[in-house]
């Protein structure tokens, strides 16, 4: 492990409706215009709606665009986005210091709507990732983070971790999501989707506006690159609600643990923070949680901002899009304006940010919350005061280790129910389950892969004596191959109806990998820090276990459940671990 | 109006994956949300929306008046009464 490793904030670019580099994109929000526009497209969803959306005819002044039509949209806009970033800063992306973190939440997802039921391999979203990193020759695999909407803050936090330990000298974190009728019919079926553009923290607010956007942030701990006033990535944290798997937390709490967290890595108090940029999607209960979180971390007079107004809800490039508008603020030492916010309507009492102005600009906090009860934190800070990671891992033990195959549930190395004799996966999943636990009404309303995942963890857990742990104290860190898509295609199914179309909440709140964690969080009262990773059991399992050993060692959790759950059209296994200090 | 609500119960149980619930299990004048009732969520009101579509033909957008109508299968009974053509 590293010891006083600090990760500067090196270059970016930002493709959006508001421009296709950051410098336009801040220009834009600084000037008060909004890329949030009626769209007109039965192909996307059958009534008008609105959205920010990205202008593909600009996208050719961008490097590397025009050359790689044999990629994918959402490619082709990562690859242009990571070159332009690239042209700001003095770094080999196909180096071996180097490695690419890819944010999404649905990645080519549109290749679903003519596969027949069948997953093409460029829609998983690790296969994507290694596409993009391999545009760069970037050998290192890429680390996809899909964890709903915090994903683009949680990719800057295993970043920042990475590099701190210093596995890796330079992070290139590109986060992106596409406006299509996936999403779009999804996000209606919630009724989440406002009929105006979005009012963060207003009385009138009633739901979000969706977007998209590319970005990218290249995170370095070489400090020649930093420039003359360097910018960090000061320290981070990641929790869950454990509530419920759509609807934010009624207390906040789960917010707060990771903003408390994150400004004790960064070494800063609630009156360092100049600024809160927070998820602010405008939806009624996202924004109240928030306003409660902000409250309990005393941060009541801290200015809020959220830039919802400006790109709308852009999924998986969110938290990275705008931490990257934050950085650049205190680089001009301008504070954004929350835009279509008039008058306050959340429960406590907090200080929106109401007109662009120059304004001290040290300590940014940024947060997300999302679906499966997510949420982040990270404090972007001019100051080299974050605190240091201890240079001697602890010694850790496997307390526990489940695995789920060949319809067989193993505790130990033990079988621990033997479901031979069932049908299929849906009988041989339930039954396994009902063996060792009560009915949970929540339990048959699961997709498959949450099933799957709750199971192998209730096993893990049943003979662990819980009592000494807080809430706080377990970490759940997962990761699949094939994210959700056996439920995306279910979904698929639905919205290929057109008459009458009725996509449904209930299978659209499953098309996230993260949502298993949610399920676990809540069942199991655990509210520490969340990750969830897609990539083959190789390849996530010893990045897990190193996550895990970091949180251990640092202190940040006392246990953690780390393990592998994937199900796709009747294929599975579930492996999962629990880890302890010795 | 039995048979209406026996139908909405069988209906609830089906399209809301209530697998562990008969139609018995359900007092049609308990409320349907939070404690105390069949703890169902702000998902499963969404789902009954568009339950209310499918079988019935009833749109509800405002999600007030969902509230209000969705407190429990008596209500929900009398609300198709009252608005089916």
């Amino acid at each position: 492990m590293g010891s006083d490793k600090i990760v500067y904030a090196i270059a970016d670019n930002i493709v959006s409706g508001l421009g296709i580099t950051t410098a336009e994109n801040t220009d834009n929000v600084l000037a008060e215009k909004t890329g949030i526009a009626p769209v007109n497209d039965a192909s996307l969803y059958p009534e008008p709606f609105l959205a920010q959306r990205i202008d593909d005819k600009r996208l050719t002044n961008l490097p590397n665009y025009t050359a790689t039509s044999s990629y994918h949209r959402l490619e082709r806009i990562m690859i242009a986005s990571v070159s332009e970033a690239l042209c700001h800063t003095n770094v080999n992306p196909s180096a071996n210091d180097v490695i690419f973190i890819i944010s999404s939440t649905k990645g080519n997802i549109g290749l679903l709507a003519d596969a027949n039921g069948h997953v093409p391999n460029d829609a998983y979203l690790d296969e994507m990732a290694k596409r993009v990193a391999g545009y760069f020759k970037q050998t290192n695999t890429p680390i996809v983070v899909s964890n709903a909407c915090i994903s683009g803050v949680l990719a800057s936090v295993v970043a920042m971790r990475l590099l701190k330990t210093g596995k890796y000298n330079t992070a290139i974190i590109v986060g992106g999501d596409e406006i299509s009728e996936f999403v779009i019919s999804g996000f209606e079926s919630f009724k989440s989707v406002s009929a105006s553009p979005c009012k963060p923290y207003d009385a009138n607010r009633d739901g979000l506006s969706m977007g998209e956007g590319v970005a990218t942030l290249i995170v370095s701990t070489n400090a020649a690159l930093a420039g003359k006033q360097p910018i960090m990535l000061a320290g981070g944290a990641s929790s869950n609600d454990a509530n419920h798997i759509s609807g934010p937390s009624r207390t906040g709490d789960g917010l707060f643990f990771s903003m408390k967290n994150a400004m004790a890595e960064a070494n800063v108090k609630a009156e360092d923070i100049d600024m809160i940029d927070a998820h602010g999607t405008a939806t009624v209960y996202n924004d109240e949680m928030e306003s409660k979180a902000i409250g309990l971390a005393n941060l009541n007079k801290a200015p809020l901002l959220s830039l919802k107004g400006y790109f709308g809800h852009t999924l998986g490039a969110s938290g990275l899009l705008e931490t990257i508008i934050c950085i650049e603020a205190i680089k001009r030492q301008m504070r954004p304006r929350t835009l279509n916010f008039e008058q306050l309507g959340v429960p406590v009492e907090v200080n929106v940010s109401s007109s662009t102005q120059p304004a001290k600009l040290q300590n940014i906090i940024k947060t997300a919350s999302g679906f499966g009860g997510c949420n982040a934190a990270l404090v972007i800070s001019t100051k080299e005061a974050g605190k240091a990671y201890k240079a001697q891992s602890v010694p850790t033990e496997t307390v526990g280790r489940c695995t789920i195959s060949n319809q067989k549930v193993c505790l130990n190395g033990t079988v621990a129910y033997d479901g031979s004799n069932d049908e299929d996966f849906g009988q041989f999943i339930r039954n396994a389950f009902k063996s060792i636990a009560q009915p949970y009404m929540k339990f048959p309303k699961m997709d498959d892969q949450c099933k799957l995942a709750l199971t192998a963890t209730e096993f893990l857990m049943k003979d662990v004596d819980s009592t000494s742990y807080g809430e706080e104290d377990t970490a759940l860190l997962l990761a699949c191959k094939a994210s959700s898509l056996d439920t995306d295609l279910r979904h698929q199914d639905v919205i290929s109806v057109k008459d009458p179309y009725m996509p449904s909440p209930a299978i659209f709140v499953y098309t996230l990998a993260n949502i298993m964690e949610g399920e676990i969080c809540i069942r199991h009262k655990i509210k520490g820090e969340n990750l969830c990773l897609i990539a083959s059991k190789d390849d996530s399992m010893p990045l897990l276990r190193e996550q895990a050993n970091l949180l251990l060692t640092e202190g940040r959790a006392k246990r953690c459940i780390i393990g592998f759950a994937d199900y796709l059209q009747g294929h599975y296994q579930a492996e999962l671990e629990l880890i302890a200090k010795q | 109006m039995e048979n209406l609500i026996e139908q909405l119960k069988q209906q609830i149980i089906e399209e809301l994956n209530l697998e562990d619930t008969t139609p018995a299990d359900i007092d049609p004048a308990a409320p349907l949300f939070g404690d105390g009732g069949i703890g169902l969520d702000s998902i499963d009101a969404l789902e009954i929306t568009m339950l209310l579509e499918k079988y019935y033909g009833i749109k509800i957008s405002d999600p007030k008046e969902a509230r209000t109508i969705y407190s429990s299968i008596n209500s929900i009974a009398e609300y198709i009464k009252a608005n089916q053509k």
